[in-house]
């Protein structure tokens, strides 16, 4: 357990220290709300919108599937450099990574068909 | 040549499966041809066994028949498998018997009911689980039939479910009845645990061997535990105290179902699994103690309920909670045969006094209340007279049936070898409980068929004699209650009247031949013939006060001193006619304020609480309880989280206690 | 790269075959559903509907096919294809099949035409298979996470309704948490022993000192993990929401395949990896007949406390609900619990009481599901109590089936549900667990009160309100009384079943 009574210590003081802050702050400080004060705050600019909007449901399906292909990319990216090693097993390593490729093609063409990157 | 056992429970099974899928189609007499057959068929595969059973010398009468390995793990195993030995041979006549009589009385009784096929494929269905439970070669079959009949029953009593009531009635049977089945399954897996096996042919003598080689001492604890959880299962089906509260309600279902299932048949399972397992029980005196306690308790207490109530079938109910008493006396004082006996002559007068009952109602058009009937004896003077000669019977007095049974489980309860001071009060006990036994019946049929005619003029009209359909079951049971009991008399009148053997005792004696070699070495004071006769004598003599006192108070000075009396008595009159509050209490208990305390003893703590409660209470607080706990069920994400991650805390704390 | 594992293809289609199956006709349905438009949206929906069916089936046709005698039963390390894995794959297949056909009527009932719902249950079944057969903590959770992301996809099919969504949202959030906690537990384990196979790791924990406090979190981790799939509690409170709101046929195949995979895995990780103990001869040895293995002392009290509160709320809860689909969820939790004993038991019977016990479940809780499809009509038209007031005349088939199937998990005799339970409850009794058997009975004493309240509302109580169902479907009815035979069959003819649970739940260890 050695060591570890320094860290709790620490942890325990560094919340007692926010504790204390916090409540020292609500002890000490003015409370006098407004209207005007409860507004979301720009940079001094007067405020646009809510700033909880709805976005369009393709920006997150576009969103999705770029993750996805980029993603990817890290995970062919090994079998590019150990591709030495790979080949000595012949096609057998040709094909996993024909098969996985397959399998996005599929995907991606799927996405297209079901006009999932159309942004109308 | 054993392989043709099976054939027994085969046909009523069959007739379940035609009358219930094509039933509603086939017509009427379609549905009464192939529910009497089939239950006619398995009586006469039954005699065939019994034919073939007698035929073998007396030590080779078992016969078992297996049909296939039902589970198998290991050195574990169960089979589908039926054992015929003198006891079940006993049994599958009486429920094949009685129930193919009760099948040929419910043609006339149920000919006007729209579900005529619905109730003949229930019929059928209880007969063929019936015969399973009888017949069954391990706890497990047993097991099977024994739920089997409690669906059966359940259906049967909410038959008309169209009033709430009867549904209700069917509900709280069920429930119950599952509160006796937890015990008994418990009592199962002890049991499993101890002997490593399920079969009758396994566990006892093995449970006799063990006790000879002394690894298995006389009232060892888990011989205890096991029988009185195996009888807690028979507390809920045989309706003893505290389970017994079911019966009188189950009388919501048509009456022959209540003369076949909740007289005859069915509510004596309990009785028969004793008698089945009566080396356990010989071997846990302390249980065949509670046993005959609870027993005589529930017989007198069933009895005087019985004095004051108004419905034809609550009485007959009342009163057979009260004879299940006695059968409960009997195996409870290891006199097995004597309450297996009981359990035969019962059956008979029991039936016949249903059935009497039940024709009596087709008559009055449905009413069931005595107040509204009397003097009806000169209407129907067959259903008077059979029902006459069964109540004679069940009020003990010689040479009808019930008299040498009711006295041969008096006898040896007086004579109860491990407690003989007990033995005595369960006597006494059981002897008051006949005196008012005596009395009920005797008051049921003055009030039912003497005296004048109390009805409206419109059911006067209506009063007829039944159809032969309906009386000639009556009659056949009414012989039987006269001299069904000639099979087992007492060696003693059996000297008298010139050496007749006690056929029964014999018969059966072979099955409970362990029971009587262990309860022959338990030393005890051996009463003479003196005594014997002293007891008979007491005994016939309680039963005529009891019945010249019901002839003073309801015939002689009838209506003005039962009204007089309830004036004087209205404490004790209250409290007798409302069945001592007993479904009142029970619900009380339980609305006791700290209820979720009362759960956790329910769940956990406390198995003789669990036995305590009524029907309405468990219900309640299992609803309270699961709402209290479904309010943390609150919809929240956060709130889920939380107990996962209070959960995986605890299981962190556990393991990194150390 | 690692060479040691040797690709074959021979070798992958022998013992992954049900997935490459599953997958290659995945591929395929995707281009189906693409570009076959079909001559009305209904003849489009059952084309794929059984074209997906026809797949599980090939699959199911591979698995069964076989004997699974063979020496190799270790996919490159990642995936394994013994009996044991070859039942459980079967009873996920099985499940696939029966909700797939289900579906299609469900579907119609519903007016939803969207067929992606049959390429989501043909990947979510993909994943339960190789979930299944995962013997490699990283497989394990990859598998775990397609699995679930199909799941997720079909519980919010309704997409106009809301309790759908929610529930399915509920599930994504929580699914997550127990996700990461089976992570973390897999990264512990293999900061600790460095292997992420179970083979491997249990050979590693047999000669360290296994009681290290990080081994035990690890254990912990994985354990929460698991257990919030099997949906034990504490870790079920998003069962009944996400049962609840799920279209019917979803919510049986979650019950029953994901609930099965889940505790094959679990049986699989408990036993192999956590399992073993050290020989006298100082090498690591198959013990799983061992009532208390090295890590079992560890485990197995805690699995006794989750055990007793599984069962003990599933039921105690269950009574409260009017909702029949919520009470099925509290339902299944409480046969988790039952199921566990038999986990517990650590014993040959055991182990074949829990295979047996999820082919039954399956079977019946499908079946259940699928009666409250066609009663309901359109989802959540009549599936509250009231709603099945005096149904049992109006619809005398539906209503049988659907007592029996409640009948079944009741545990009363003679149907399957009351072998399973017989077989668990004595293999805990035969390893000591007395208590716990006894307390488990009251339980299931108060599961059948609402079971069979539920036929006491069909056939004893009045109707309140006109119910009236579209037709059902002939392939519907097949699917419903093929079950209920089964569950009949196999309540008086178990020992075939048995026989073959027995030999699977032998062969545990071979993937050791």
């Amino acid at each position: 357990m050695s060591g570890f009574e320094t860290i709790v210590m620490y942890l325990g003081m560094s919340l007692l220290a926010i504790l204390g802050m916090l409540l020292i702050s609500h002890l000490l400080g003015p409370f006098r709300p407004k209207p005007r004060k409860a507004t979301t705050y720009e940079c001094g600019v007067p405020l646009l919108d809510p700033s909880a909007k709805r976005y369009s449901v393709k920006y997150f399906l576009v969103g999705v599937l770029f993750l996805v292909f980029d993603l990817e990319t890290v995970l062919i990216y090994p079998i590019a450099a150990k591709f030495k090693d790979l080949a000595q097993l012949g096609w057998g390593g040709f094909l996993e990574i024909f098969v996985f490729v397959a399998v996005l093609l599929a995907g991606l063409l799927y996405a297209i068909e079901k006009r999932a990157i159309d942004w109308d | 040549m054993e392989h043709y056992i099976y054939f027994i429970p085969l046909f009523p099974l069959l007739g379940f499966l035609l009358n219930g899928i094509l039933g509603k189609r086939l017509g009427k007499s379609f549905v009464s041809c192939v529910g009497c057959t089939s239950v006619g068929l398995a009586f006469v595969t039954a005699l065939f066994v019994f034919k073939d059973l007698i035929g073998r010398p007396v030590e080779d009468r078992i016969m078992v028949d297996t049909l296939w390995t039902w589970m198998a793990a290991g050195a574990f195993k169960v089979d589908v498998s039926f054992l015929v030995d003198q006891l079940s041979m006993v049994m599958i006549l009486i429920v094949t018997g009685v129930g193919f009589l009760i099948h040929i009385y419910s043609i006339g009784y149920m000919h006007e009911d729209e579900s005529y096929w619905r109730y003949f494929a229930y019929l059928n269905m209880f007969v063929f689980f019936m015969s399973l439970l009888v017949l069954g070669a391990n706890y497990l079959v047993m097991f099977v039939g024994w739920e089997g009949v409690g669906l059966a029953s359940y259906l049967l009593i909410g038959f008309w479910y169209e009033g709430n009531e009867n549904a209700d009635a069917g509900k709280k049977a069920f429930i119950v009845n599952r509160i006796g089945d937890f015990g008994f399954a418990l009592g199962m897996f002890l049991m499993f645990w101890t002997f490593g096996s399920l079969s009758y042919l396994d566990v006892f003598p093995k449970a006799f061997e063990m006790y000879e080689h002394g690894h298995l001492a006389l009232n060892a604890p888990v011989l205890v535990a096991i029988c009185l959880l195996l009888f807690v299962g028979a507390t809920g089906k045989s309706a003893q105290i505290p389970l017994y509260v079911w019966l009188p309600d189950a009388m919501a279902g048509p009456t022959p179902v209540s003369a076949l299932i909740h007289a005859a048949t069915m509510v004596t399972a309990g009785v028969y699994m004793v008698a089945r397992s009566n080396i356990l029980y010989t071997l846990a005196p302390t249980a065949c103690l509670v046993v005959a306690y609870i027993a005589a308790a529930t017989a007198l207490f069933a009895a005087t309920i019985g004095i004051l109530q108004n419905d034809i079938k609550k009485v007959l109910a009342y009163s057979t909670v009260s004879q299940l008493g006695y059968m409960f006396i009997g195996v409870g004082v290891t006199a097995y045969w004597a309450g297996i006996f009981h359990l035969m002559t019962h059956a008979f007068f029991k039936a016949c006094l249903f059935l009497c009952s039940g024709s009596v109602i087709h008559a009055m058009g449905g009413d069931q209340d005595m107040r509204h009937m009397g003097g009806l004896a000169k209407k129907m003077p067959i259903t008077y007279i059979t029902m006459l000669v069964a109540t004679i019977a069940i009020a003990g007095i010689p040479p009808f049936a019930g008299f040498f049974s009711k006295d041969e489980i008096l006898w040896k309860a007086f004579n109860f070898p491990y407690y003989p001071v007990s033995g005595k009060i369960i006597w006494f006990m059981g002897t008051l409980g006949a005196a008012v036994t005596a009395f009920y019946m005797f008051r049921l049929i003055f009030l039912t068929f003497h005296g004048e005619f109390r009805g409206t003029e419109e059911q006067k009209h209506h009063l007829h004699e039944s159809p032969y359909f309906m009386t000639v079951p009556l009659m056949i049971l009414a012989a039987l209650s006269f001299c069904g009991g000639w099979l087992g008399i007492s060696p003693l009148i059996g000297h008298a009247l010139g050496g007749v053997p006690n056929y029964l005792e014999h018969f059966l004696e072979p099955v409970f031949e362990h029971s009587q070699e262990i309860v022959a070495t338990i030393p005890r004071v051996e009463y003479g013939h003196g005594m014997e006769i002293a007891l008979m004598t007491t005994s016939v003599v309680v039963a005529i006060i009891g019945v010249l006192l019901a002839f003073h108070v309801y015939i002689r000075r009838f209506p003005e001193l039962p009204a007089r009396l309830r004036e004087q008595y209205a404490v004790y009159y209250d409290l007798i006619y409302n069945k001592y509050y007993v479904d009142e209490i029970y619900f009380r208990i339980f609305v006791w304020p700290t209820y979720y305390l009362a759960i956790f003893f329910w769940k956990i703590i406390d198995v003789i609480i669990i036995d305590g409660i009524g029907v309405n209470g468990p219900a309640w607080l299992t609803q309270r309880g699961a709402y209290v706990f479904s309010r943390v069920q609150n919809g929240q994400v956060q709130t889920y989280g939380a107990f996962m991650l209070l959960g995986l805390v605890g299981i962190l704390w556990y393991l990194l206690r150390f | 790269m690692d060479l040691q594992y040797s690709f074959s293809l021979a070798k992958l289609w022998s013992i992954c075959g049900a997935q490459v199956i599953m997958l290659l006709s995945g591929l395929v349905l995707l281009f189906v559903e693409i570009f076959y438009k079909g001559k009305s949206p209904e003849r489009r929906l059952s084309t794929i509907g059984w074209l997906t069916t026809i797949a599980m089936a090939l699959a199911l046709g591979h698995v069964c096919n076989k004997e699974w005698n063979l020496d190799e039963v270790v996919f490159m390390g990642a995936f394994s294809m013994e009996k044991f894995s070859a039942f459980l794959v079967a009873v996920v297949l099985m499940a696939g099949i029966m909700a797939s056909i289900l579906s299609i009527g469900y579907l119609k009932n519903n007016k939803i035409y969207r067929t992606e719902y049959f390429l989501l249950l043909a990947f979510a079944v993909y994943g339960t298979i190789a979930f299944v057969q995962a013997v490699d903590l990283l497989m394990i959770f990859i598998t775990l996470e397609i699995m679930s992301l199909g799941i997720y996809c079909l519980a919010a099919f309704l997409r106009d309704d809301r309790l759908s969504l929610e529930g399915s949202l509920k599930y994504f959030l929580i699914g997550s948490f127990g996700s990461a906690f089976l992570l973390f537990g897999i990264v512990l384990i293999y900061g600790f022993t460095g292997e992420i196979n179970l083979t491997k790791i249990s050979s590693v924990l047999a000669r360290a000192p296994f009681q290290h406090p990080m081994v035990l979190v690890a254990l912990a981790m994985i354990m929460v993990g698991l257990m919030f799939k099997i949906s034990m509690v504490p870790f079920h409170m998003w069962a009944p929401d996400v049962y609840e709101g799920s279209p019917s046929v979803v919510t049986g195949f979650m019950a029953t395949a994901v609930k099965a995979a889940a505790i094959g895995v679990f049986i699989k990780v408990m036993a192999v990896g956590f399992g073993p103990v050290l020989s006298l001869s100082g090498q690591p040895e198959f013990y799983a007949n061992a009532l208390l293995g090295a890590l079992g002392a560890y485990w197995k009290p805690i699995l006794w406390w989750i055990s007793l509160l599984t069962m003990f709320f599933g039921n105690l809860i269950a009574v409260n609900q009017r909702n029949v689909k919520r009470m099925l969820a509290y339902s299944s939790i409480a046969h988790a619990g039952y199921m566990t004993l038999g986990i517990l038991a650590s014993n040959d019977m055991g182990r074949m009481g829990v295979l047996f016990y999820l082919f039954a479940y399956t079977i019946m809780n499908i079946g259940a599901f699928g009666v409250i499809y066609c009663l309901d009509g359109q989802e959540r038209h009549a599936q509250t109590l009231e709603d099945y007031r005096g149904l049992g005349y109006k619809y005398p088939g539906l209503s049988f089936l659907i007592s029996l199937f409640l009948v079944a998990m009741a545990g009363l005799p003679p149907t399957a549900g009351f072998i399973g339970k017989f077989y668990v409850f004595a293999a805990a009794i035969r390893s000591g667990y007395l208590l716990l058997a006894a307390l488990g009975i009251l339980t299931s004493v108060i599961g059948a009160y609402y079971y069979l309240r539920v036929v006491y509302m069909l056939y004893m109580k009045d109707p309140v309100r006109e119910i009236s169902i579209p037709g059902v479907s002939v392939s519907t009815a097949v699917i419903l009384i093929a079950a209920a035979l089964a569950v009949i069959y196999l309540g008086i003819l178990p020992q075939g079943l048995t026989d073959v649970a027995d030999a699977a739940q032998k062969t545990l260890s071979l993937v050791f």
